[in-house]
């Protein structure tokens, strides 16, 4: 099955349930209808009852209560740890294995409980009697699902899949972080299901050209999609060599339908518009007029004509790379050009009306005044929005498979190149590293590597020459760390624990290599109780209590351990031993806000419990 | 005000309707839809759905009739006189009293034109069903017979239709 088609995980008690030796028809009919490939299951030998020639996803199917199969006689309940533990491993654990993460879940609302009755499984096998309480709107089991789902994964896309009245849930729904609902019975429930993807979905680039499934990558491929269905003019950031070119050609792509049209019914010719890449050395004082505008032709003077770029463009897109760099002059020109939407060749005297989005992309910090950008024209070129594309460090797990990608093209690059596996430890070596070059540096690497080995079967760290190390030297502090904030934080201010966690499930310490780790303990569990500070410090932010006597906010110690923990029911006192259990071994290094926790925690509770351990 | 047990025809409309007609037999007509189209092959899973969903609208035809006709009788707001405080008055005025809600509620709100308008919408259904099943599903080179797919997009059409006409029933009894 195509690896890089969108994952869908639907949440049903009534497509999701198992039946005994028989195929659970209304899940067949459901792909069917919304063309849906079910991916196979490990324990089952069914086969599908029918080919999908162009599938629009694959799908898996959760019941979200207990027993998965139920005969008459049996009890079905609602079972939010086993549906939420579903959820987990096909996205975080999906991540950290380097596969498709769940492109968007479809949850139903009402999910009936109680005693499979012979009445109710003559009705729909295996389905219970129902209670009352399972089909009151202001209680279905899809809303408390809905709740649990966002604030453990809030960034995956949730749209309501049911047949009930929208009216009476669209507010509710809305409130607990679905994007949205499609109607089951819905005759163009299809093509809203293939919108939704298109619009919220984290759907990998199907071109291959973009290449990637970690969720900082899929987020981008998003933002580029939604931007792409509009022709207002966009701003891509990101740090050198992490494909914001590329990035642009796959708006370029999706905004021209070329992806989605085959799947129309009522498609038509695709449409083709221009794609003009601007090479920023003809952006000179000297130069860019004649380059951008063009040059009208003058026969009594010989002068030849030139289309220029712009005009080249017309109907399609511009790419401007490395706008941070433009001469104040062309500054001013291309500012004019956005505000009127006209050129005006070089030596004509009436101006032409041009259709151009203009993408525009930069590795620097523009708002910066050193900088010298103008920030009207910034705000000209960023009116559809800004895209931000992650550093290769906030995607280490994609490091495998473009490594992959990369050492192919060297291969097939030279004729007699042996074709090479990578070795595990190579590729832990490639994911440890820093790449402050990003994906074009990973890729100078691996065609170095081949190149001077085009004789081997095997990629081993030794063929790798990289530019930075990822061992810290001894001594260096925690605090320090080596993480920084990275493109999450600086985009969305949110957290990067996804990558962390993914960076973290990464290392491996070699048996064979004891110098590079041994005597490192103390070193390790420093950077880890840093690393549990930083998290309470940015829980006490969140929780301080703002008031006029105290307008920087005091902090709270209970409801900030309430936070990082996510249990509503822990009790002061717990707080304080668990604030004194991550604080306690720094105590000699706090200042600020963890001194003052610290502090607090052991005035309420002086002594440390009996029972208690050192780990949290 | 006292709540009605409306529960056992809220139940069978939920069942038909809900269940059924929505959740079984449409879902399985617009995935036979994509077998017509040519989106997804599979000529005996065609078959099942005409063996199985399909062939189980002339039962389910006589489900809808009754549960149709009954509407007036258990939705009707008189049946409010059939529970306390009410039920104890003398019978003359409850008799008197409970015909003339049930007449007001037949006048305020289009009870029978909306019955008709699904017993309408369950007569195309039935006329689509029998051209249907009496069509030949022929298929050449991966196509399927014009009249074959006209009859069953019909079919299915008035299927959509029942659907939304039984919606349009109201789901608690309506007190003026």
């Amino acid at each position: 099955m195509n690896s890089v088609l969108p994952r869908i995980l639907v949440v049903d008690d009534l497509f999701g349930r198992e039946l005994p030796g028989v195929a659970n028809r209304e899940r067949e009919n459901l792909c069917g209808k919304f063309l849906l490939a079910e991916e196979p299951r490990t324990d089952s030998d069914d086969t599908p009852p029918f080919e999908i020639s162009d599938p629009l996803a694959r799908v898996v199917f959760c019941r979200g209560q207990l027993p998965t199969i139920s005969g008459v006689g049996a009890t079905v309940e609602n079972d939010l740890p086993g549906t939420i533990e579903t959820i987990r491993k096909g996205w975080t654990g999906a991540v950290q294995k380097g596969d498709m993460p769940w492109s968007l879940l479809l949850l139903d609302l009402c999910f009936y409980t109680g005693r499979v009755t012979e009445e109710s499984n003559r009705r729909t096998r295996c389905m219970p009697e129902g209670r009352p309480s399972d089909d009151n709107p202001n209680a279905y089991f899809g809303l408390t699902l809905l709740d649990a789902i966002h604030r453990e994964f809030p960034e995956l896309p949730i749209f309501v899949l049911s047949s009930k009245p929208r009216e009476a849930v669209s507010l509710e729904f809305s409130r607990r972080g679905a994007l949205g609902f499609i109607d089951r019975g819905h005759s163009r429930g299809p093509e809203l299901l293939r919108d939704a993807l298109w619009q919220h979905g984290l759907v990998a680039d199907s071109s291959g050209e973009i290449v990637g499934f970690s969720i900082p990558v899929l987020l981008a491929l998003r933002e580029a999609r939604r931007a792409a269905r509009h022709r207002e003019n966009l701003l891509i950031r990101g740090e050198r060599g992490t494909g914001k070119e590329v990035l642009a050609g796959y708006i370029h792509r999706v905004g021209s339908d070329e992806i989605w049209a085959k799947q129309d019914d009522n498609a038509g010719a695709k449409r083709y518009s221009p794609f003009v890449t601007v090479n920023s050395a003809v952006l000179t004082p000297n130069l860019f007029a004649s380059e951008l505008f063009g040059i009208q032709p003058r026969t009594a003077t010989g002068v030849d004509g030139k289309v220029g770029l712009i005009e080249i463009a017309k109907g399609g897109d511009l790419f401007l790379d490395e706008i941070a760099d433009t001469p104040p002059e062309v500054q001013a020109a291309l500012l004019r050009v956005l505000q009127e939407r006209k050129i005006i060749r070089v030596g004509a005297r009436e101006p032409l009306d041009v259709d151009v989005r203009f993408i525009s992309a930069t590795n620097s910090d523009v708002e910066e005044a050193v900088k010298g950008f103008r920030l009207d024209l910034l705000d000209r070129l960023r009116l559809g929005g800004t895209i931000w594309l992650p550093p290769l460090r906030d995607r280490r797990t994609d490091i495998p498979i473009l490594t992959r990608r990369f050492v192919v093209e060297a291969e097939n690059a030279r004729r007699g190149i042996l074709t090479r596996e990578i070795t595990a430890e190579a590729m832990e070596k490639l994911i440890a590293n820093e790449w402050s070059g990003n994906i074009r540096e990973l890729r100078a690497c691996l065609f170095d590597a081949v190149n001077r080995h085009p004789d081997v079967e095997h990629l081993v760290p030794e063929h790798l020459r990289l530019a930075t190390d990822l061992t810290r030297k001894a001594g260096t502090s925690p605090s320090q760390s080596e993480i920084k904030p990275g493109y999450l934080e600086r985009a969305r201010g949110g957290d990067s624990l996804p990558a962390l966690l993914a960076i973290q499930a990464g290392v491996h310490f070699d048996p064979r290599n004891i110098a590079q780790w041994s005597g490192r303990l103390e070193d390790l569990r420093r950077g880890q109780t840093w690393l549990l500070a930083r998290y309470l410090q940015a829980a006490l932010d969140a929780t301080k209590r703002r008031t006029p006597l105290h307008p920087d906010g005091l902090i709270q110690i209970h409801p900030a351990v309430k936070l990082i923990t996510g249990d509503s029911s822990m009790t002061a006192s717990k707080a304080a031993d668990i604030i004194k259990r991550i604080l306690g071994p720094l105590n000699d290094e706090l200042q600020g806000d963890l001194r003052e926790a610290l502090d607090i925690a052991v005035r309420l509770r002086p002594r440390t419990p009996k029972n208690s351990s050192t780990a949290i | 005000m006292t709540r009605f047990d409306q529960a056992d025809w809220q139940n069978r409309r939920s069942e038909f309707n809900h269940q059924w007609l929505k959740n079984r037999l449409l879902s399985a007509l617009d995935s036979a839809a994509n077998v017509i189209k040519g989106r997804i092959r599979g000529a005996k899973y065609l078959d099942a759905i005409f063996s199985k969903e399909i062939a189980e609208w002339p039962e389910r035809r006589r489900d809808l009739l009754t549960l149709l006709t009954d509407f007036e009788t258990e939705m009707s707001p008189r049946r409010l006189f059939d529970t306390s405080p009410f039920s104890e008055w003398e019978p003359d005025i409850r008799e008197v009293l409970s015909e003339l809600l049930h007449q007001l509620w037949l006048i305020r709100y289009p009870i029978r034109r909306w019955i008709s308008d699904a017993l309408a919408a369950a007569e195309a259904v039935d006329k689509g069903y029998v051209e249907l099943v009496n069509s030949d599903p022929v298929e050449r080179n991966g196509a399927f017979d014009a009249q074959f797919a006209a009859r069953f997009d019909v079919f299915r059409e008035a299927c959509r239709s029942l659907a939304r006409n039984i919606e349009t029933l109201p789901n608690q009894i309506l007190v003026i």
